[in-house]
């Protein structure tokens, strides 16, 4: 198991590299000069050039790239562009904002494969029932939805017109990471006030995720409990519980973990849609405003992230199927 | 009173295109300490006949039709509850099938799988549980068990698993052991090492003995009394040495003449023309007439019953006990009262 993690997070370097070097020239192609974006259109050809002789966009492309692998090493992205955050340094725009989307999407990953993982296990166990059908509809539903279509309908039913939709108050802020003044509140009212702004956001997310991740699972056990060794378990007289979370669920999660993987980048990369309707600041949100405002810094050093969650989540699900089933941590070890 | 005591056991399930009594109405006995052998094709109806009497058929106990009746040590099996069904399981019918490679979860341990079946039916915990793995394992014949129970199924060869698996139907310590095609998916140089193993534990501890195969060959080897399967349903039954020596039935015959001898090498196969029929129509009268080399009108029409045949050994009876007796054969050519051919 050692010389997995060893093998595996040695290729992952390489990958690195190379997303740097795509995320690099892939950028240095796009059109427009930053420096006109930064001043006023009119500004003397002097002051732009020094601007940009400033931000060492004068220099030649090999030169700006190697400057550029060396900031990725170092964590240093450069300085923002964007009136916003004027002259900020990248690595702070982004830890700024990361911590939302990081409790977003990790609040999500976590419930969206708990949630996921029970209601396909369930269906496996009753396949072809009633209950099994109107759960397939379920997550075939929530899985094929567009996020963003479920993000302004749960915002209607919980929120905008919750009380003339439940005939009742249920309130549940459709927009932010926290009410107006909520600093003066005490710890405890913080932790609340923002898990009150999650929920919807977070409802959205697990549902989009849960129903692809139900449907994934419901198919691996249904293969797991053909298999011969449950039918051993069961001849030594284990109870079905026992049998099916046991020797079923070990074996039929080893599929789910190719969907960690890939569902893994939400946690730096966050989303795009969802962030936005319920405007929530998290990366994906800074991304796109960013990309709007022609904010290459902060865009490139977002890419990486990206690219680099990527690799990353990709490296744990290997390192997980080495967890889950021993076969593959023999074969590679 | 017999260890296990099968009467018009009917095993029916649900496919597509219809019902497959795929197990339609089987006696059998088993007397204690005693071995009996099911031989029949792929499709008679062997293995589902095994998992039936662990209630264990591939879509619930439901599928054991009512008026089945499946007693052991005298105890009605067929629609008892869960719990005590889980109890008997392992603790008092263990069995062991016919896919070493699959039946053993791959992402457990040998030794935890082992140790399951140990916490299931024994008292032993912990330091105790641990060493009684070790000592079934050693007493399977895996060398190194101490340190073999830590390696998971993949590590091990098909004959090795096989002896895990025996070693877990032993864990808690049944007085029924079913064999469901052990050796069928090994090789032949592990099959006699592992068919061994079997008969030297069954004797060892005085268990019956329920050996599966639709190789005669095989069951000869270990098993006192024979029963032969096909379409669902017994066609002739009686003490081992005395079928192969004189069979009655046109398909024992046919199963012996589908292998060859070591003996008379001059002797050419004569296998059984065509395959045992969907278990969802089988055919009319006798279910054997359409394959018979000897069949006579009345097969194609009415079928014969399972009938005791007047030569049976009465000499026999005493002897081994409930296990050996009456032979029996289900066939019009042995005349209407069961007469000998």
């Amino acid at each position: 198991m050692r010389s997995l993690v060893f093998r595996r997070t040695l290729t992952a370097i390489p990958l690195l590299l190379g997303v740097a070097t795509l995320v690099f020239f892939a950028l240095s192609l796009a059109p427009g000069d930053p420096a006109t974006l930064f001043y006023p259109i009119g500004a003397s050809p002097e002051v732009l050039d020094q601007l940009r002789r400033s931000l060492g966009l004068d220099d030649p492309l090999l030169v700006r790239y190697f400057k550029w692998l060396l900031g990725c090493l170092t964590g240093d992205f450069g300085v923002s562009l964007s009136p916003r955050y004027y002259q900020l340094p990248v690595r702070d725009v982004i830890l700024g904002v990361l911590p939302n989307t990081l409790l977003l999407a990790g609040c999500s990953l976590f419930l969206a494969f708990v949630v996921g993982s029970l209601v396909g296990v369930f269906q496996a166990t009753r396949q072809g029932s009633l209950i099994d059908s109107v759960l397939s509809g379920c997550t075939l539903f929530f899985y094929s939805v567009p996020s963003f279509w479920l993000a302004v309908m749960l915002g209607m039913f919980f929120s905008v017109k919750a009380e003339a939709f439940w005939g009742w108050p249920v309130f549940f802020p459709a927009s932010g990471v926290a009410s107006p003044g909520a600093d003066s509140l005490s710890t405890w009212g913080q932790v609340l006030d923002r898990a009150h702004h999650l929920f919807l956001p977070c409802l959205t997310l697990t549902l989009v995720m849960a129903g692809g991740i139900a449907r994934y699972v419901r198919t691996s056990m249904l293969e797991v409990v053909r298999q011969d060794y449950i039918r051993t378990a069961r001849a030594k007289g284990l109870p079905e519980s026992r049998v099916i979370l046991k020797h079923g669920l070990r074996n039929g999660l080893i599929p789910v973990v190719t969907l960690f993987g890939a569902y893994f980048p939400i946690l730096l990369s966050g989303t795009v849609l969802i962030e936005y309707v319920f405007t929530w600041p998290g990366m994906g949100r800074l991304m796109v405003d960013s990309v709007l405002a022609r904010d290459y810094p902060v865009v490139l050093g977002g890419t990486f992230l990206f690219g680099a969650a990527v690799v990353v989540g990709n490296l744990l699900a290997d390192l997980l199927y080495g967890v889950v089933d021993p076969r593959i941590r023999d074969a590679h070890g | 009173m017999s260890l296990l005591e099968i009467r018009n056991l009917r095993t029916h399930l649900a496919v597509p295109g219809g019902i497959a009594r795929a197990v339609d109405g089987v006696d059998l006995d088993l007397g204690e300490g005693g071995t009996v052998g099911v031989v029949g094709e792929s499709g008679s109806g062997k293995t589902l006949l095994a998992l039936s009497i662990l209630g264990l058929p591939p879509g619930g106990p439901d599928q054991i039709i009512d008026g089945s009746s499946i007693r052991y040590r005298g105890e009605e099996l067929v629609g008892v509850g869960n719990k005590r069904l889980r109890e008997i399981r392992g603790g008092e019918i263990a069995m062991i099938f016919q896919e070493p490679m699959t039946s053993l979860n791959p992402v457990f341990t040998v030794g935890d799988q082992v140790r399951e079946s140990v916490g299931l039916h024994t008292s032993l915990r912990g330091r105790a549980g641990k060493e009684e793995v070790v000592r079934l394992l050693g007493e399977v014949g895996i060398p190194d068990p101490s340190a073999r129970m830590r390696d998971y199924p993949h590590q091990f060869s098909g004959g090795m698993r096989q002896r895990v698996m025996i070693a877990m139907a032993l864990a808690g310590k049944p007085s029924l052991l079913i064999a469901d095609e052990p050796t069928t998916a090994l090789d032949v140089t592990i099959e006699a090492q592992i068919l061994d193993l079997i008969k030297e534990t069954q004797t060892r501890l005085g268990m019956g003995l329920l050996l599966i195969s639709h190789d005669l060959r095989t069951v000869s080897k270990v098993c006192e009394r024979l029963v032969v399967l096909y379409a669902g349903r017994v066609v002739e039954s009686g003490p081992t040495a005395e079928v192969l020596a004189s069979p009655k039935h046109p398909y024992t015959r046919g199963l012996m003449g589908s292998r060859l001898s070591m003996d008379d090498r001059r002797k050419s196969l004569r296998p059984i023309p065509g395959e045992v029929p969907e278990a969802t129509s089988w055919p009319r009268g006798c279910r054997f007439h359409p394959r018979c080399g000897e069949m006579i009108p009345r097969c194609r029409t009415r079928e014969p019953d399972l009938l005791p045949l007047e030569a049976a050994a009465p000499d026999s009876g005493g002897a081994v006990g409930p296990t050996t007796g009456v032979r029996k054969a289900r066939c019009w050519l042995l005349g209407e009262t069961g007469g000998g051919a």
